[in-house]
């Protein structure tokens, strides 16, 4: 068993704080009081902030398997691939989100879940191909060993799925930036879209030309991924001191107005 | 449980039993399938390498046995031991074991030791003046064995015989070729990157030695110590064990799938590979399946995701415009989409909203045309009262004045009798100008209203408390009131219904000392409902709904003064400004509780305004920003 040392710790401080914040910014924002046509839109929103919660969980707890002793790796596969579905849900939450923002059509809820069923499971079907053997425990994350590693072109494409969506997800909330007046909202749209384009540039930066990372990299890496969470902890639910210096509300109070 | 949800779960489980329990069946008859095929390949490698390891057996046991009994050998043998020296003796011999040696497709060399176990004649003139370790050597008649030992510094195989020469021990040694078992290790078809197959051999001083070097470990070459090296497969093999071992982890300490097997001649078998190569079908299988299972989810949870959508959307559609249809807005209408039998549900439900908008436009035209009379009416009932109250008031004043003037202008004319029904006929011209004043404020409460504007019922309390700050004084009454927000109203208005509120409750006391709270609570969206609270002398139930009607008295006018008009002007007040007002019996059966509803400042949108604002962008990033 590979020793366990304060990077681990820190590591896994990192990852239960982030979980916690992203799963209170979705509890808060899926009990939002909203309108029926919405309501989807919202959910998956919520969604959205959930799956990135139950994925950064879900990563630390491969790591505890495989420190445990459990190496093998069909229950590892088990839960990387519950996590790929966590994954492709949250992002297909996210994307419809932003569409329904922007066009307000919810007829396009069936045509992204259709798109992103039909690339999960293209997905899975490079995963099987490339032939997992076993898996490895590699800068305090588990990760699984190919016979045939899929490289080039195939790895860019899922990179760019997986990360490039999200980011250009990011930008696209970034640009309401333009269309809306209220200061809450925009301190809002500021800071979440500052921080994800933070965090995923980060990791698309490190995934496409960087490389794994030392224990140092991973570090910096995690709290990258701490202060993003506290940071869109902020955005939903500023401080006292920003609501009174900048004028801005929670998340609930923006909502009361809306119905009013 | 939500028609989405019920949907989704239905079509869940639908699907997911069955094929799930076909998946489940299909994935343990396949693994059962998949490790039965690699055991028996690996049992058929053995099988190919015991059978020709038998087929060397035989031929070596044969070979050995016919140098043994051969007698021209034998003699040649015995003229070269009387005749150490003699060349052309040692010659023959050497010819003789040549010849041997040359018909025998097993053996390389032969040797022959002296009853010392020193080899004094050999094919191979090197191994000469060696000496063989007799431990374990075999008598003459017990058949050949077979050894490994370090032959002129090299680890080699050989047979050894025994044989008596004139009595005296000695052995006969078949050298076997020194590749000859890793050869037929290398014959190991479709070993792929880990498969192997090992030899060993059971030694004197420790579990055994190996007949060949390991492929895959350059530590274990040939004569390495299966002990001292921990080649676990082996010292199984070694042991006689004839088994198919599916994960025992070699010297390496890699898990490996190994056959092994105890040869004649104590020679052990091992065909080996990685577990993970060796079983790589079957973890293919394993993560197919995984993949399968989650794939079969995700697709069939977005199947049920988009029926159930499909399906219940135009349901919840509908839903939404009956409700608002029922909700009072029959002008709305439902656009049904395909052609099933929600069309027809919205088809009927648009014509009963016809039917209802039509009987409701019927409603309010009868309504509009009634109202106007009533309006008419109450106008000149309200006119009636103002003018009867005004013009009587002047002739009231008249009496009372009168009266007044021959108290003062005629004492000495009135006696007892006379003063006292002056009084009374004062006393009653001064109810009557209490009752024509409060006339005149109920029917100015309808004529002569302000615009209703925001009114911060805080400051209505304390216009309300100044204006009554004698009666509260003497009464030393305590009026509470807390968390009253702003309303839309007639300032003046409200004013007169607080005061005629907390007077009353002032008035109507017990003997304690009266207190009144006054507080509000938000009864739905756009309206407040005010309570005024106190602990006086209550009201029975069966009395609360007339009180609020004109001169309607609960008491004699001994008891507690006033006209009976307070109230109504209070309903009145509060029904002009569109509330409702009310009476019970207050906290723990003290006192009583006046509520009534005034409209809060920020008006609810009208519901057009709002249907025209929700599928706006604005409105969409109001609510979801």
């Amino acid at each position: 068993m590979a020793a366990v040392g304060p990077g681990e710790y820190f590591d896994a401080f990192a990852v239960l704080v982030t979980a916690a914040v992203y799963g209170v910014v979705g509890h808060r924002l899926g009990s939002r009081p909203v309108a029926p046509h919405a309501a989807a839109a919202a959910r998956l929103f919520a969604t959205w902030w959930y799956g990135l919660g139950i994925y950064t969980l879900g990563r630390l707890v491969q790591v505890v398997l495989f420190r445990s002793g459990m190496t093998d790796l069909v229950p590892h596969m088990v839960v990387t691939m519950s996590l790929l579905v966590v994954v492709f849900l949250a992002i297909w939450g996210l994307v419809f989100y932003l569409l329904f923002l922007y066009t307000g059509d919810e007829r396009l809820l069936p045509a992204t879940l259709a798109f992103y069923v039909a690339l999960f499971v293209g997905t899975v079907y490079l995963l099987v191909q490339s032939a997992p053997t076993g898996v490895v425990l590699e800068g305090n994350e588990v990760l699984i060993r190919y016979r045939q590693p899929l490289e080039g072109p195939v790895t860019r494409v899922l990179v760019a799925l997986f990360v490039g969506i999200p980011l250009f997800s990011a930008a696209a909330y970034a640009s309401l930036l333009f269309r809306v007046r209220d200061r809450t909202q925009r301190y809002r749209i500021s800071m979440v879209s500052t921080m994800f384009l933070v965090w995923l540039g980060a990791a698309l930066l490190q995934g496409l030309f960087l490389g794994p990372a030392g224990e140092v990299g991973r570090i910096v890496s995690r709290a990258i991924g701490l202060v993003a969470a506290l940071g869109v902890l902020a955005a939903f639910f500023p401080p006292r001191w920003v609501r009174e210096r900048f004028g801005v509300g929670t998340a609930r109070q923006v909502t009361e107005r809306a119905e009013v | 449980m939500r028609l989405t949800d019920r949907l989704l779960l239905a079509l869940g489980v639908t699907a997911l039993v069955p094929l799930g329990f076909a998946l489940l069946v299909g994935y343990s008859s396949a693994e059962s399938v998949l490790e039965r095929g690699v055991e028996s390949r690996f049992g058929a490698v053995a099988d190919m390498q015991e059978a020709r390891y038998q087929e060397f057996w035989r031929s070596a046991q044969g070979a050995m046995e016919s140098v043994v009994a051969d007698e021209a050998l034998r003699g040649a043998y015995l003229d070269h031991r009387a005749a150490p020296g003699d060349t052309t003796r040692s010659g023959d011999l050497l010819a003789r074991l040549r010849s041997v040696v040359s018909a025998s497709p097993v053996l390389r060399d032969l040797s022959i030791t002296a009853p010392s176990g020193v080899v004094d004649t050999s094919t191979r003139p090197e191994v000469v003046g060696g000496t063989l370790n007799l431990t374990g050597a075999p008598a003459a008649g017990e058949g050949a064995i077979i050894r490994i030992g370090k032959v002129t510094g090299d680890w080699r195989v050989y047979l050894l015989s025994g044989m008596t020469w004139e009595g005296a021990p000695g052995w006969v040694i078949g050298h076997l070729a020194p590749d000859l078992f890793a050869s037929w290790a290398e014959t190991y078809p479709d070993r792929g990157r880990t498969g192997e197959v090992l030899y060993g051999l059971p030694d004197a001083g420790g579990v055994g030695r190996m007949l060949a070097a390991s492929r895959l470990d350059p530590s274990i070459t040939m004569g390495a110590s299966v002990g001292y090296d921990w080649i676990v497969p082996m010292e199984r093999a070694l042991a006689g064990e004839d088994a198919y071992l599916k994960e025992i982890r070699d010297q390496r300490g890699a898990p490996v799938a190994a056959m092994v097997r105890g040869l004649d001649g104590g020679v052990g078998l091992v065909v080996k590979m990685d577990v993970e190569e060796a079983y790589a079908p079957v973890v293919d299988l394993q993560v197919q399946t995984v993949a399968a299972v989650f794939t079969f989810l995700v697709v069939l949870g977005g199947t049920a995701a988009w029926v159930s959508f499909t399906v219940s959307r135009p349901l919840v559609s509908l839903t939404a415009r009956a409700k608002e249809i029922s909700g009072g807005r029959h002008e709305r209408r439902i656009f049904p989409s395909g052609d099933d039998e929600l069309r027809v549900l919205a088809e009927s439900v648009n014509r009963l909203a016809s039917r209802l908008e039509e009987a409701e436009r019927t409603l309010t035209e009868r309504v509009r045309a009634a109202t106007a009379e009533l309006r008419r009416s109450n106008q000149e009932l309200e006119q009636f009262a103002y003018v009867a109250s005004h013009d009587l008031k002047e002739p009231i004043r008249m009496v009372h004045s009168y009266l007044s003037l021959i108290e003062r202008r005629f004492p000495e004319r009135i006696d007892e009798e006379l003063g006292q029904f002056l009084g009374y006929a004062k006393d009653g011209a001064e109810r009557m100008q209490r009752l024509v004043d409060d006339l005149l404020v109920y029917s100015r409460v309808g004529r002569s209203g302000h615009a209703h504007l925001p009114v911060p019922l805080e400051d209505v309390m304390h216009l309300t408390m100044r204006d009554l700050s004698i009666l509260v004084a003497e009464a030393e009454a305590e009026v509470r009131w807390e968390g009253l927000p702003a309303v839309l109203g007639d300032r003046a208005q409200l004013v007169q219904l607080f005061e005629n509120l907390v007077s009353n409750a002032v008035k109507f006391r017990r003997a304690a000392r009266p207190r009144v709270t006054i507080d509000a609570v938000q009864e739905r969206p756009g309206w407040w409902r005010i309570q005024v609270v106190d602990n006086g002398i209550g009201i029975a139930p069966e009395h609360q709904d007339r009180i609020f009607v004109l001169f309607q008295r609960l008491h004699a006018r001994e008891e507690y003064e006033g006209t009976g008009i307070g109230l109504a002007v209070c309903k009145k007040i509060v029904e002009r400004h569109g509330g409702r007002i009310g009476v019970e019996t207050g906290p723990g059966g003290v006192g009583s509780r006046f509520w009534f509803t005034l409209p809060a400042v920020a008006e609810e949108k009208a519901p057009e305004a709002e249907a025209v604002r929700e599928g706006t962008f604005d409105r969409r990033i109001e609510e979801l920003v």
